[in-house]
């Protein structure tokens, strides 16, 4: 056998040259691929001679594992949504703001009114900030997805309550549960393959169903669900608060200066930068912040989410615990994904070999496996991995991408 | 050839002493999956509805017993009552900075949960080829029980091909 992978790998090769002189990808090219590898223990089935790779154990943070649109930092802290541009644009406001406050009107204030006035902005300022970081960077909620074994014991459980007769449309997929004397229908989440617990929902920015689902905010650059609701609203209320007192203390400095009328045109002179975007933001800020800040406790004082206030689905509420209680109290449940606990990858990430589709591994110019089909067409940089069946023996993760296009169908070696 | 009746306790099994032993000499059967129960409300509880698929591994009052244990603990973790208003309060002025230094006594109920759940794991499910994954690794969705079947063993139910890893600690 790995003579024969040697003949086919010599064979190829000259394949390869043979194509290079066409430039352009026919059927039976030769690709390198980057290989990204993880083994944890050699397997019987590779005979002596033919591995030469090296053994490599690492464990892996569930983080960089977690399918989803996510973006972590410092080693999984961090977890953000993916587009973060309007993130940025509400730190440079907030940020912009205040040190415009702090710079101009301060000096004067401080003199002429109380020294309290700055230190207790900048408490303000620390608050809002520290608020915004934390509904940012926390883990909404997010639900795991399925772990195959799970999602078939679902699929079997399904396909054992109903038959759908052929041609029929397969009705929607509804669990009904009964909470506190009320029937309440959950629905199956097809990209997590769960039924999704009462009050989650999914998020399709973020592609995760999470737990009591509010919004995806991309102020925040996060979604807003269970575990970092009480940031967000604290947020919001700290941030109506500094608005209130920018916007007065702004108020207050142009009536002290001088009267109202020639005051706003001196004071401008004085201190060019300040107003027109000190007020203009303010202003803007305070009926947009503080409204939503109203409208948030609204929403806690009925127990309900935006999401379902939006789509109006539950009048069922009273079934559900309070919001209330999980705000002031802290008793909702930390690092739920476990974002930064070590997994050791099972081996049943990878999709199961058949003998048609087999990936043939080449370390230091070593065949360790067997050749392969592709039967797919894959544009260059796009992983391929996804749909192949790999016998790796003791191998537990690898990435392939595809470096050139491929045509199909041909057969060819992958090596390094 | 054995005269005496075979009783479902002594179906051939072989012993498996420590959770390491389990792991290396023994193959995935099937995975059992304990469903919340919100008959109460949306607080973590756990069915205690015992499965079939255990029938013939565990008796039904262990089971029963781990689960409810379990159901309290929860019960403890959420409970709202004067300490947590106090723990709350303080983080909400000290803008949450305070966790920096202490632990919420959720995850600290957390932690004793983990340890009780290692403990049934060596004591009592894994001399009989089970494995119940923590829930909180499953969104506190589920409480997964895995069946392994040792390798030796022939057994109809453990011919699946896919090998799997459970994460339990």
């Amino acid at each position: 056998k790995i003579r024969h992978l040697y003949l086919a790998r010599a064979g190829i090769l000259r394949k390869k040259t043979r194509m290079r002189s066409h430039s352009r990808p026919t059927a039976g090219p030769i690709f390198l691929f980057y290989l990204d590898v993880f083994i944890s223990s050699a397997s019987s089935c590779l005979t002596s001679g033919s591995m030469s790779a090296v053994m490599i154990t690492r464990k892996v943070r569930k983080w960089e594992k977690l399918p989803g649109k996510n973006t972590f930092c410092c080693d999984g802290r961090v977890m953000m949504a993916r587009q973060k541009g309007v993130f940025y644009l509400t730190m440079f406001l907030i940020v912009g703001t205040c040190s415009l406050f702090f710079a101009f009107e301060c000096p004067y204030l401080a003199v002429h009114l109380s020294p309290a006035i700055p230190v207790f902005a900048i408490i303000l300022f620390l608050f809002v900030m520290a608020m915004l970081l934390r509904t940012s960077f926390s883990d909404p909620g997010v639900l795991p997805r399925a772990l195959p074994e799970e999602a078939n014991f679902i699929e079997m459980e399904i396909a054992a309550n109903g038959n759908v007769p052929a041609g029929q449309r397969p009705p929607p997929r509804i669990r009904n549960v009964q909470i506190n004397n009320q029937i309440v229908k959950l629905k199956y989440c097809y990209t997590c393959k769960i039924f999704r617990p009462p009050r989650a929902s999914h998020c399709s920015i973020c592609d995760n169903c999470v737990d009591r689902f509010d919004h995806h905010c991309p102020w925040v650059g996060n979604c807003v669900g269970k575990r970092n609701y009480r940031y967000f609203y604290l947020f919001t209320l700290t941030l109506s608060l500094l608005t209130i007192y920018i916007f007065a203390f702004d108020i207050v400095h142009v009536v002290m200066r001088e009267c109202l009328v020639f005051s706003f045109l001196n004071t401008l002179k004085e201190t060019p930068g300040t107003y027109p975007l000190n007020v203009l933001v303010c202003f803007f800020t305070l009926w947009s912040v503080v409204g939503l800040t109203g409208f948030h406790t609204y929403l806690i004082s009925l127990n309900q989410t935006t999401n379902e206030d939006v789509s109006a689905a539950f009048e069922n509420n009273a079934c559900f615990n309070h919001f209330i209680e999980s705000i002031i109290a802290y008793g909702v449940d930390p690092n739920r994904p476990r974002c930064r606990t070590f997994q050791v990858l099972p081996r049943s990430d990878f999709p199961h070999r058949t003998d048609k589709n087999m990936v043939g591994f080449y370390f230091c110019r070593e065949p360790i496996l067997g050749w392969s089909n592709f039967h797919n067409y894959h544009r260059a940089g796009q992983e391929v991995t996804q749909g192949f069946s790999v016998k790796c023996l003791g191998i537990l993760k690898i990435k392939v991408y595809c470096r050139d296009a491929i045509s199909y169908p041909c057969r060819s070696h992958l090596y390094m | 050839r054995c005269s005496a009746p075979r009783t479902e306790a002594t179906t051939c099994r072989p012993p498996f002493h420590n959770l390491q032993e389990l792991r290396h000499s023994a193959s995935l059967a099937n995975k059992v999956f304990i469903q919340r129960d919100y008959s109460e409300g949306t607080t973590c509880k756990f069915q205690t509805k015992f499965p079939s698929e255990l029938e013939s591994r565990i008796e039904r009052t262990l089971f029963e017993d781990t689960v409810k244990t379990l159901n309290n603990f929860y019960a403890e973790a959420e409970k709202i009552g004067g300490q947590s208003y106090l723990e709350g309060c303080l983080a909400c002025v000290t803008a949450y900075l305070i966790f920096l230094c202490m632990e919420t006594r959720y995850e600290k109920v957390l932690k004793k949960i983990a340890k009780y759940i290692q403990e049934q794991n060596e004591k009592i499910y894994a001399p009989r080829g089970l494995l119940i994954t923590d829930p909180i690794e499953r969104g506190m969705r589920v409480i997964e029980i895995s069946i392994y079947e040792d390798r030796g063993s022939s057994s109809s139910s453990s011919g699946s091909s896919s090998v799997s890893g459970s994460t339990a600690r």
